[in-house]
């Protein structure tokens, strides 16, 4: 008790006792929760505005006359002829990691009912993207977990690649199971003790989306004990534009303090498509020109501004790294629309999720042909490099010769061959959600589908071929995997034990 | 950009002000019953701009001082000329007893709000416990 009487003492010797200056307008008009305010002639872009009954607003739209704020949180306690006051501070958010394992919205406030966040930093949500000088070659991998993406479009940390697809494709899933092989790694790191592991912490941001996947995703986080290296910011579907128009740069504000304090952070924003129909809508109602498909002129910018802010730092910059997984929804698979030509032309690179291939049950349904890593084999272990070099280009000479070979009865030996082999890393690259393989396993069943282990297993055997030997080198064939993880190289005497491993596995199984 | 009539509604706005540079409502009507009896093909569009003049001109004149109780003439002229010794400008003072500051004093000018009350102490204390 006394403890309380000494804070509320504390506090009132601590108060201002000046008289204050504050900049003031008045609502002229309301709707849609955007506010036009006469007045506050000395607003600032992106100011913070006060609204009666703690309802905060943002100054977006300074016109000659009159000052357009979009409102965060309730306002239908707010009427025609309220005041608005400035308050001199940008939007800003809490960062650090006491946001770990935490679910909060738009400005960071929790959601989860696990109490105040007593984060001690904050930083405004918009800021400027780190520069030419700062910046570094994308040369480290970020292990995703998953077999066709990691060996086929590694992706590097600091990278920004895009997960475009049609709807129900699968693309949050290669998000989810990003983050989850991020905290298998992290813990895995930990408990090995080396001092020079960097775990990378992880950022998802829910944009537009029901707060039923929202929960389904927190749920298989929390399931598979990734949730303690995330933060969740999630801006549904029923929570206003301006929230879910704010919520990837909180969270881009999030993953930077990672990155500003030399420690890799994964931000997934999921999805740009639903961001971009939110900001369609608030500029809609500030009454800003609209061009194609009624987006308006600064559509790419506001993604632009965002992606720009993942970056890999130089050693004497911190030598952190932010890396990107935006999601962007295709119609019909038409990658040719306009915000997702866009974010293509922004991102280094894309993985492009096919509904076909996922109705047929290739899952991850990951088209060959039109995914690609600008960053390539720069992201990739040298061990991963040697074996799965040549596999994008066999998997889509397997696709291109599986069309043709539809018409032809009578193939040659050769593309026979190159059927059979395309046909059994189809079968070795499904995978199911929520099981990332660690880059080691990898390396090594790519390996033995390169050795032709595999040849002799009936196509329609070879997943199973494969998750049993993944099961023997997590067990008995560990020495080689450790190795693998150990060097990052497959070396003579690595593949040496590699091969006794994988030929007593051949032996067991049937 | 300004208007084709800009030189007009300057002229009008200063036949409806007073000795000491203040719109005056019955010089306002004076200028309107004139335009009226004119008849100007461009009448209506004379009277959107000067209107607009006037309003823009009233807002900054206007400064609206609210106290927390009573106040005596003596601390209003002293405020009054304090103010107007600062602003160089012709200024029209509204002065209001608003109980809902308890104590002290709130003064408006154009959109800049000067405050110094209790009301105002009470709500930075509040905001201090909850932030």
């Amino acid at each position: 008790m006394s403890s309380i009487t000494d804070l509320i003492r504390k506090e009132i010797e601590n108060l201002s006792t000046d008289a204050t200056r504050t900049n003031v307008g008045s609502i002229i008009t309301l709707a849609d929760g955007v506010a036009k305010v006469d007045g506050l002639s000395k607003v600032m872009f992106n100011e913070m505005i006060e609204f009666p009954n703690n309802v905060l607003g943002i100054a977006l739209n300074l016109e000659e006359d009159s000052v357009g704020c979009v409102l965060l949180g309730d306002v239908s306690s707010l009427k025609e002829g309220d005041e608005a006051r400035t308050t001199g501070k940008l939007l800003s958010v809490p960062v650090g990691k006491e946001l770990l394992g935490r679910v909060v919205d738009a400005v960071g406030r929790p959601m989860d009912g696990k109490g105040a966040i007593n984060a001690s930093q904050s930083l405004p949500v918009e800021r400027i993207a780190p520069g030419i000088i700062p910046r570094k070659s994308v040369d480290q991998p970020l292990q995703t977990g998953i077999m066709a993406v990691d060996s086929m479009v590694p992706i590097g940390r600091g990278q920004r690649e895009l997960i475009i697809g049609d709807r129900s494709t699968g693309k949050t899933t290669i998000a989810i199971d990003t983050i989850i092989n991020q905290a298998k790694i992290n813990k895995q790191g930990e408990a090995s003790g080396d001092a020079n592991f960097r775990p990378v912490f992880c950022v998802y941001v829910a944009i537009g989306q029901k707060n039923a996947n929202v929960a389904r995703t927190i749920k298989t986080l929390e399931e598979s004990g990734a949730m303690e290296y995330v933060t969740i910011v999630s801006a549904p579907a029923a929570d206003n534009p301006a929230n879910q128009y704010l919520a990837p740069y909180a969270g881009c504000a999030m993953g930077e303090w990672y990155m500003e304090n030399g420690m890799d952070a994964l931000i997934v924003y999921d999805d740009l498509s639903k961001h971009a129909v939110a900001y369609r809508q608030i500029s809609l109602i500030l009454k800003r020109p609209s061009g194609r498909e009624a987006y308006p002129g600064d559509v790419f910018y506001l993604h632009s501004r965002l992606l720009e802010r993942s970056a890999r730092l130089k050693e004497d910059c911190g030598n952190g790294s932010l890396t990107a997984l935006p999601i962007i929804e295709t119609q019909m698979g038409d990658v040719a629309g306009y915000i997702p030509t866009n974010v293509i032309s922004i991102t280094d690179g894309q993985i492009f999720l096919e509904g076909d291939l996922f109705n047929k049950g290739i899952r991850p349904a990951v088209s060959v042909g039109l995914s690609v890593s600008r960053v390539g084999s720069a992201a990739q272990i040298k061990a991963y490099k040697k074996v799965a070099g040549k596999v994008k280009l066999e998997l889509a000479q397997f696709r291109e010769l599986a069309a043709f070979s539809q018409f032809e009865s009578d193939l040659d030996a050769t593309t026979k061959a190159s059927l059979d082999k395309g046909a059994r890393i189809v079968e070795l690259f499904k995978q199911t959600a929520a099981n990332p393989i660690s880059v080691e396993v990898q390396t090594s069943l790519m390996w033995a589908m390169q050795n032709n282990f595999f040849d002799s297993i009936a196509v329609g055997d070879v997943n199973r071929g494969a998750q049993s030997l993944r099961k023997y080198l997590e067990t008995q064939g560990k020495e080689a995997c450790d190795l693998i993880y150990s060097t990052g190289k497959l070396e003579e005497n690595t593949e040496q034990k590699l091969r006794s491993a994988v030929e007593d596995w051949k032996r067991t199984f049937s | 950009m300004p208007s084709k009539f800009s030189s007009l509604i300057t002229k009008l706005v200063k036949e409806s002000t007073n000795e000491h540079g203040i719109i005056d409502k019955s010089l306002v009507n004076n200028v309107l019953v004139g335009l009226k009896e004119i008849n100007s093909p461009m009448h209506q569009e004379i009277l959107k701009e000067f209107l607009t003049e006037i309003t823009k001109t009233l807002r900054f004149q206007l400064v609206e001082v609210e106290f927390g109780s009573e106040t005596s003439k003596s601390v209003m002229t002293k405020l009054k000329d304090k103010i107007s010794a600062t602003i160089s400008r012709p200024l029209d003072f509204k002065f209001t007893t608003n109980k809902s500051l308890i104590a002290g004093y709130r003064i408006k000018l154009v959109d800049d709000v000067f405050e110094d009350s209790v009301q105002s102490r009470l709500s930075k204390l509040s905001q201090s416990f909850t932030s």
